[in-house]
């Protein structure tokens, strides 16, 4: 059999606290076994729930107390009241209008963004980490709060959600397609840039082609989770379903309720259908 | 000892992968089986594990009717025979030592196997397999980090863990390129040649088959037309195993 | 498109001339301007009635002031260790987030063996994925608004909300790794002679556990980000108190809150990422 050398272990801070057990077999050969890092997660994760369980005073018997509450709740839940649909139509349209024109103006906006931060096609880093902190910032920001702020800026209503929404996708759509354009293949740009075209002609002749199905089914993914998120954005009241969720619930109407997140469930799968075909079309 | 019998194999869809077949493999012979895919190589090995049932005829090993065994008789009697495979077969997330340990598995009671609690000794024992292929050093890696040739060295010594008197070999070499095809073939002659064991592999490389194994069986459509030493197969003979297509090479580059 | 020129020639008996070729030329761009006008005549649909009303009258002082909250946070609050600071209170958030999705996780496995095709009756598959999609569709919000009637307000609501939250997106990445299993392992084990058992054990086991991790991991990530609205609505963490700060302009508080929420959502962000990548390729 062949010696081979293997490379020295690279030793982690973990194994400079519990060192690396050398086992040596009865015919004099060894090999050297890292400790099982399992037993310290373990202990972390369990230290973590139980601080976990304090913070929040999580009790199981909670449940066990409410539960004819709970069964009330799922049993009216599933018998929606049919002639409430009238009153849902209204916001349901409104929900999907922000949805949409949320979608469309935060992927046009993302689009150039996307490429000024991806580190194939814009040389300058200042730029790309510049743009790339801004996408970061945007994503950690919840929703809701950015639908809170437009709404005290610019009045309830739909444009506020809308606006949200727009923000919201933006910061998403723009780090996936930052990401995507960063594995598209650069060989036809860099031929065209050969044959003397300048960079924005290499750009939309050779790489557009390539991002152009990516953007859109990236487009399309967002635009499925805006229509479920905009249904909430009504509660802060940014327009939309989210009102009339809220009110069904302030009344314990759960019947009421019922209708509504049925009528949503139906939306959400049919727009989930649709889109599906067409990312499925495009690839 | 592998006997055959007028063994006869039909699958449920009614396609008859053996007819009439009669073997005899001594204790520790290294025996390769070549013929075109499908003409039924896979098909003799697993019925000698039962992976398949034989249709007609008897197939016994050391004096055992292998089609009477059921439930736990017949997993003992799995114990006894290895087999490798042409896609390794390994849990490629876990480290070789854990693959290799799986050898121990069925002799172990309900709560060990629930909790995979290996005494010292198994431990001692699966580095010492994994330590006889050669790759000890790589007994706490994962899998998905070795390459081919070293995973089936791992699934090699997987296989020796369970101490068996017959290893079954599909296709061993078969996704492998032709330097770590042959350093594989090596470490099948000197397991053959140092602990007895006797191996019956598949083998697409009629060139690697007759360099490494002692015995050649020839089948074609379900039959065999050569079983003799590798050393006496003549050219015609091959092109007839091999319906008068060329005889895969390793040289062919798969 | 390929095949459909192949079947051409194939009934014409010979190969194309050029011109039949150009006649036959694939054009995707009838798909791009189709698409292209679908967009247009949503996009005039929606903005039928999303007016835009102009900034409110406070609306520029609220502008002014999230900014200059945001520069001049209230340090005091971010860095004290009372229960209503921005430490504390980011704690919690996490806490919920972890109960959530270990609650969630645990919870998801049954779903997902119901669910997946390769284990279970296509019939009874197909029912657990409708059940999937409907958790799946009900937004987070709403979800923590029905709890809140059944528990009560606080952080063990939030708690609860997450867990079954969880539930939908959890169990369909775990589907995904069920119906991916290498099935070529269990005819090893098998040859070996090891039990049903024996095979689930040391065959599936070993080969579910890193993608579980992994998807759990995720969504926690998710979940983080979630827990920190759910305040808004009563569930317990950082949004009450965000939203309080909003509503009665205390510019300050709002931009320590802010600060916090973004440092804690990066830094969980890059280490879930990393320790991802390592579970799915190893050291």
């Amino acid at each position: 059999m062949e010696n081979e050398n293997t490379a020295p272990l690279k030793l982690t801070w973990f194994d400079r606290i519990f060192k690396p057990q050398v086992i040596t077999l009865p015919n004099g050969h060894s090999t050297v076994r890292r400790r099982s890092r399992a037993p310290l997660i373990l202990l972390l994760l369990l230290i973590a729930v139980w601080l976990s369980l304090q913070m929040t005073g999580f009790d199981l018997s909670l449940i066990v107390r409410k539960f004819n509450k709970l069964l009330d709740l799922f049993v009216k839940l599933f018998h929606p009241k049919w002639e409430f649909f009238g009153k849902v139509v209204g916001p349901l349209v409104d929900t999907i209008k922000m949805s949409v024109l949320g979608t469309v103006i935060g992927c046009l906006v993302a689009l150039p963004v996307a490429v000024l931060s991806s580190t194939n096609i814009c040389r300058s880093r200042i730029i790309v980490g510049v743009f790339r902190f801004i996408l970061a910032l945007i994503r950690t920001l919840p929703t809701l709060v950015i639908a809170l702020v437009c709404a005290l800026v610019f009045g309830l209503g739909t444009f506020a959600g809308t606006l949200a929404i727009a923000i919201f996708t933006f910061g998403i759509v723009a780090k996936m397609l930052y990401e995507s354009i960063e594995t598209i293949d650069m060989g036809p740009f860099e031929a065209m840039e050969a044959l003397g075209a300048n960079k924005f002609q290499a750009f939309w002749s050779a790489c557009v082609p390539q991002i152009l199905p990516v953007y859109l089914s990236h487009s399309l993914y967002c635009f499925e989770m805006n229509v479920r998120a905009s249904a909430i954005l009504g509660y802060v009241g940014a327009g939309g379903l989210g009102i009339t969720i809220n009110e069904r619930i302030g009344w314990r109407d759960y019947n009421g309720l019922g209708m509504v997140l049925l009528s949503l469930f139906v939306v959400v799968v049919a727009i989930e259908f649709f889109s599906e075909y067409l990312r499925k079309k495009l690839s | 000892m592998i006997e055959f019998k007028n063994v006869y194999k039909t699958y449920p869809n009614g396609f008859t992968a053996l007819k009439d077949v009669n073997l005899q493999i001594e204790q520790g012979e290294f025996v390769a089986i070549i013929g075109l895919s499908g003409a039924g190589k896979s098909t003799i090995l697993r019925c000698i594990n039962r992976m398949h049932d034989v249709t007609k005829g008897s197939l016994t090993v050391d004096g055992v009717d292998v089609n009477t065994l059921r439930g736990a008789e017949l997993r003992r009697y799995r114990r006894k025979v290895g087999m490798i495979f042409q896609s390794f077969n390994l849990v490629s997330r876990s480290t070789a030592i854990k693959n290799v340990l799986t050898a121990d598995v069925p002799d172990m009671n309900f709560f060990r196997v629930l909790f995979g609690v290996f005494s010292k000794e198994q431990k001692l024992r699966a580095l010492e397999s994994l330590d006889k292929v050669g790759i000890l050093d790589k007994a706490y890696t994962r899998c998905d980090q070795l390459s081919g040739g070293q995973q089936q060295r791992v699934a090699l010594a997987r296989t020796l863990n369970q101490n068996p008197k017959i290893i079954l070999a599909d296709e061993p070499v078969a996704s492998l390129d032709p330097i770590t095809a042959r350093q594989v073939m090596q470490d099948f002659v000197r397991i053959n040649r140092d602990y007895n064991i006797s191996i019956l592999l598949n083998i697409h490389h009629i060139d690697l088959a007759l360099q490494y194994c002692d015995r050649v069986i020839g089948v074609r459509a379900g039959e065999i037309v050569f079983d003799g030493p590798a050393s006496t197969i003549t050219q015609e003979q091959i092109d007839y195993v091999y319906n008068g297509t060329k005889a895969p090479t390793l040289g062919d580059g798969e | 498109m390929a095949e459909k020129l192949e079947k051409l020639e194939q009934s014409l008996d010979r190969k194309l001339t050029v011109a039949e070729m150009y006649a036959n030329r694939p054009r995707k761009w009838l798909l791009y301007t189709l698409i292209v006008l679908i967009l247009v005549v949503l996009v005039t649909w929606s903005g039928s009635s999303i007016h835009f009303e102009g900034l409110t009258v406070t609306g520029r002082e609220v502008a002014r002031g999230v900014i200059s909250g945001v520069t001049h946070p209230d340090l005091k609050l971010m860095f004290g260790t009372g229960e209503t600071d921005v430490p504390y209170l980011l704690l919690q958030t996490m806490a919920i987030a972890v109960l959530g999705t270990l609650f969630g996780a645990i919870l998801a496995i049954p779903f997902a063996f119901l669910a997946s095709t390769n284990i279970m009756p296509k019939p009874v598959a197909y029912l657990f994925r409708v059940v999937i999609l409907m958790i799946r569709t009900i937004p987070s919000l709403v979800w923590a608004l029905m709890w809140i009637r059944v528990t009560g307000p606080g952080a063990a609501c939030g708690v609860i909300t997450q867990s079954v939250c969880s539930i939908g997106m959890i169990s369909k990445m775990y589907i995904t790794a069920i119906e991916d299993l290498d099935t070529h392992i269990l005819e090893s084990l098998d040859a070996m002679g090891c039990t049903a058992f024996q095979k689930i054990r040391y065959g599936v086991i070993p080969q579910l556990t890193a993608s579980f991790i992994s998807a759990t991991i995720y969504r926690f990530d998710i979940n983080l980000k979630d827990a920190t609205t759910l305040g808004i609505v009563g569930a317990g963490g950082i949004g009450a108190s965000l939203v309080q700060c909003l509503n009665s302009r205390r510019w300050a508080m709002v931009g320590s809150f802010v600060w916090g929420l973004m440092v804690l959502v990066l830094i969980i962000e890059f280490i879930s990422t990393r320790v991802r990548r390592k579970l799915a390729h190893g050291e």
